[in-house]
């Protein structure tokens, strides 16, 4: 019976053997329930962790590197800063709403269980065209979803992107980022530690939330007499169990009252525990009858369920009292479920009852792990040979329609985003890269500015994998640059097809390959990253979709912000014209044929990086004046920047210099826009910096003239922004 | 001597450090207040700040006023004792009775984040009495801000010169389009939209400043 039932709950023939070796016997069912789910793509990387260790980690501000909750940063002052992004996208493709809400729960999760306070979370929504209804519907449920969760738990959610591309229409993608700020002193890492120290379980009570593949094991239990219908669950989340765990937690580790902490996400509490053990080397007990429940569960259903808003700590019994106390008025669950046993170098993780039967003994680590040998077969991927030397002619009414398709008003859905609480946003969304305050209740106000941008593209990565992943960490860097905040980190969430298919694998290891070029070349580190693999359908795959998150940090921040205002006869400039070495429309939705992705001098690039670092410290008399407004150029290249600066600000942009096409659609990150109101200050001291410049163009009228014959209305492209997300019909 | 200003926290709620912070920069001095905690002594004012009481279950505000606080700030609007509530503490304060009327969801059925600009319809109140403009720039940031409330209370509340602010965009809805209003006794104030957030030149505008400034000095 054991052998057809590993097959059912997703497990390879190899895998169950390797199993056996492990135990040096045959599972039983609970065991095997638990092996399964901890030996998932989604648990244990199988198919990407040797990829993943050749990124570069390590800074002198990493505290906290790839393999706990959370990357962490010393952003200095005693002050840390704790991130992440995560995805959510097949609970998001059945039930959008839910899925999205419960993304935002798990990341908030990672954030708090290593003792940070959130203070901002971001999203990245990839969907199919919403002229379809049926993705209309997915995005509002998506936004609807964040939105609840997000503010009712209170984080302000600050920043994200919204992608719309056929091959997502099956395959959405939730990709959700978090970031929170603690002392020091109140960092609790995932380690168990102490013979005798108490295991409790806070939060809400478990269901059958979440229990999907496994819940095959109902139709084969032993006694088929007692055939229950067991219907898979949805996880369910609940912000205000997250918020009350929330802060019961933050008052917990001020009190020092937990020894270590890991949060319950995928495979719930064997996973949670089963790390605590392996990391810290002590063995684990749980008594599945302590486990306080919403309704009859099986033992194997109790360690695999996925119910939300619950974290397990790891207490001194001296402590309890105090722990229950804190628990109480929080109003949330606090119950001990275990306790640990002895320190080991093979760590085991039992699972008894109230008659003290154990019902699995197996080794943390082994489970924690995964499986030893996971080899993908990698091939690189063919596509269309890029044709370089195509000179490519639209016609205005194209370009035209191309702009329009690409102006999309994100206000429709940060508007429902609490984008202001704890007083703390500089640069609120709908700007590229959001800037915060470093400072949150009860944790205290810093003299430091944090940035973050988050970026993906597609296209680019189909494009060319490699290069693709590695111009979106460049945008990432001049994004936070551009309002004066220096990269320091960046985080990942790799979105992919079917790791058993050779390309997939192949456009994987070249994302990976270019994200670790581009964190060498930029001196940044990864501090943390997910792998969501599975994003395909019979029908489709999507594209390589790796997203990043980029940290940057202004420090000391003296309370500056440029204007980001647009006059009447102001005057725009192209900074940086000599970063992007290579100019194609490679990577665009408006490239009629397979080109090559733009090339990036570096030398160059970090020239502009730097200047943009300091033009932020620059204390010379109106410097605001000369910098009013400083946009990055990337997706939709100049032309659609410059539509959406006039759009946004309701004032005519005209550009008087005759670019050619790749000039004004090219969407490598190299250049910036900025405006300014005093030409021969600006033109001077960027000549002092020896920074590359043009002018192109003037603020004013009531059109945008993207050549002196194509214009466009100003009252026709805030209609079309206006009205860009909305249902079709 | 800085007022003392009690904020009333509940499980759910998160508005209450950014309220403490607009009440330093209005000169006062903020203390939370455990929506547990049955007795307040000696504060001169007190404040029902924004966030998620109590999760908003069944209705926002509907499970906050049986909170054990709620008695003693009943207690402390019959003294006269000024209390403010601002957003959820607008919806918890005519759940409990101490504001006529209620907070609907949104006319749009979606939540909104957005900036909102108020007419200041009387200076007759705590709130405004200090204002020398007639219009505010306020951030709003609710899911049920729409105000409702029966015809005859309507004419009472335009009467007693009641309605204390009027949105000149109404977003959500609201009846004769009021964004904030007080009691018969006047020391009762409820609005929507979050003064906290607008105490800041580079968060947002100071208009909320200027209110709290007026709160306070009228204490």
């Amino acid at each position: 019976m054991g052998k057809a039932l590993y097959k059912d709950l997703g497990l390879t023939s190899s895998e169950y053997q390797e199993i056996i070796n492990i135990l040096k016997r045959e599972p039983n069912n609970l065991e095997l329930a638990m092996f399964s789910v901890m030996w998932s793509e989604h648990c244990c990387y199988k198919s990407s962790k040797q990829y993943l260790k050749t990124l570069p980690t390590k800074s002198p501000r990493v505290v906290v590197g790839p393999g706990e909750n959370a990357g962490v940063l010393d952003i200095g002052d005693g002050l840390l800063l704790a991130c992440r992004i995560e995805s959510h996208n097949h609970p998001c493709a059945v039930e959008p709403v839910q899925g999205a809400a419960t993304g935002v729960g798990g990341i908030l999760r990672d954030i708090f269980t290593m003792g940070a306070r959130p203070v901002a979370l971001g999203d990245c929504i990839y969907v199919g065209p919403i002229t379809n209804k049926n993705n209309f519907l997915k995005l509002e449920g998506i936004v609807d979803g964040i939105s609840s969760y997000g503010n009712s738990v209170g984080v302000p959610t600050l920043g994200g992107e919204l992608h719309f591309e056929e091959c997502y229409s099956q395959n959405p993608l939730v990709n959700v980022f978090c970031l929170g700020l603690l002392k020091k002193e109140h960092l609790v890492l995932a380690k168990a530690t102490g013979e005798g120290n108490l295991v409790v379980l806070l939060g809400a009570p478990t269901g059958k939330d979440g229990i999907g593949g496994v819940s095959i094991l109902a139709s084969t239990t032993i006694d088929s007499e007692n055939q229950k219908s067991k219907l898979p669950a949805v996880q369910v989340g609940d912000p205000y169990e997250e918020k009350r765990l929330i802060e019961a937690c933050l008052e917990l580790f001020s009190l020092r009252l937990v020894v270590a902490i890991q949060d319950l996400g995928g495979a719930g509490l064997t996973c949670a525990s089963s790390e605590l053990a392996a990391k810290g080397s002590i063995s684990v007990e749980i008594n599945v009858d302590l486990v306080p429940l919403r309704e009859p569960l099986e033992p194997y259903e109790i360690m695999t369920s996925e119910s939300q808003e619950r974290m397990l700590a790891i207490v001194e019994p001296k402590n309890l009292e105090n722990v229950l106390e804190v628990a109480k008025k929080w109003e949330i669950n606090a119950a001990v479920i275990g306790k640990l046993t002895k320190t080991s170098d093979e760590p085991l993780l039992i699972i008894t009852n109230n008659e003290k039967k154990v019902l699995a003994k197996v080794p943390a680590n082994a489970i924690a792990s995964g499986p030893q040998y996971c080899k993908r077969e990698v091939i690189e991927k063919a596509r269309a040979p890029k044709q370089k030397n195509f000179s490519q002619t639209f016609s205005d009414s194209e370009l035209k329609q191309y702009l329009l398709s690409q102006l999309i008003n994100h206000e429709w859905v940060y508007s429902q985003y609490d984008h202001q609480l704890f007083l703390n946003t500089l640069v609120p969304p709908g700007h590229g890269a959001f800037l915060i305050r470093a400072s949150a209740p009860l944790i205290g106000d810093y003299n430091k500015a944090i940035a973050v941008s988050l970026d993906g593209n597609p296209l680019w990565c189909d494009t060319d994998p490699e290069l693709g992943t590695y111009l979106t960490l460049f945008e990432g860097a001049l994004k936070v640059a551009c309002l004066g905040a220096t990269p320091i980190a960046c985080v990942d969430c790799l979105n992919f097809g079917s790791p058993e298919d050779p390309n997939v694998m192949g456009d994987f290891v070249n994302c990976i390959n270019g994200l670790k070029r581009a964190c060498d070349d930029l001196g940044i580190p990864v501090i943390g990253g997910n792998v969501s693999f599975y994003n395909a359908t019979d029908e489709s795959q999507i594209y390589p979709t790796p997203v990043l998150g980029t940290i940057g940090l202004i420090d000391p921040f003296d309370g500056k912000l440029f204007s980001s205002r647009l006059d009447q006869n102001d005057s725009l400039y192209l900074v940086g014209t000599n970063v992007i070495s290579e100019l194609t429309l490679g990577g665009s939705k408006l490239a009629k044929a397979p080109l090559p992705l733009p090339k990036i001098d570096l030398k160059n690039f970090k020239q502009l990086l730097n200047f943009l670092i300091k033009i932020n410290h620059i204390k010379r008399k109106h410097y605001l004046e000369l910098f009013k407004t400083i946009t990055p150029i990337n997706q939709g290249g100049l032309a659609l920047k410059v539509v959406e600066l006039a759009t946004i600000n309701n004032i005519g942009i005209t550009i008087n210099s005759k670019l050619t096409i790749e000039e004004l659609f090219c969407e490598a990150p190299g250049s910036v826009l900025v405006v300014t109101a005093d030409d021969k200050e600006f033109e001077l001291q960027l000549k002092e910096e020896q920074i590359s410049f043009k002018k192109i163009g003037q603020i004013g009228g009531s059109k945008v003239l993207i050549t002196p014959e194509f214009s466009l209305s100003l009252k026709e492209l805030i209609h079309s922004r206006a009205s860009s997300i909305k249902f079709f019909d | 001597m800085s007022k003392k200003i009690g904020v009333i926290q509940f499980p759910g709620t998160n508005c209450e450090y950014d309220v403490i912070k607009a009440l330093e920069l209005s000169g006062a001095i903020g203390e939370i207040i455990w929506h547990t905690q049955k007795n307040l002594f000696n504060f001169d004012a007190l404040i029902i700040p924004g966030g998620f009481a109590h999760g908003d279950y069944l209705r926002p505000g509907a499970i906050a006023r049986f909170s054990p606080v709620m008695e003693a700030v009943k207690e402390f609007a019959k003294q006269q004792g000024p209390i403010l509530g601002i957003c959820n503490g607008f919806q918890i304060l005519t759940e409990a009775h101490l504001l006529p009327g209620a907070l609907q969801k949104n006319v749009g059925l979606k939540f909104l984040c957005k900036k909102a600009i108020v007419e200041v319809v009387t200076k007759n109140s705590y709130l405004t009495s200090e204002l020398k403009k007639n219009y505010l720039e306020l951030p709003i940031n609710h899911f049920a801000g729409s105000y409702v409330c029966s015809s005859s209370t309507l004419k009472e509340l335009k009467d007693n010169d009641q309605i204390i602010l009027r949105y000149q965009n109404n977003l959500n809805g609201s009846l004769a389009s009021i964004a904030g209003i007080c009691n018969k006794d006047r020391n009762v104030i409820g609005l929507m939209p979050h003064p906290e957030r607008a105490c800041n030149k580079i968060t947002g505008e100071l208009d909320g400043l200027n209110l709290f400034r007026s709160f306070i000095n009228q204490l």
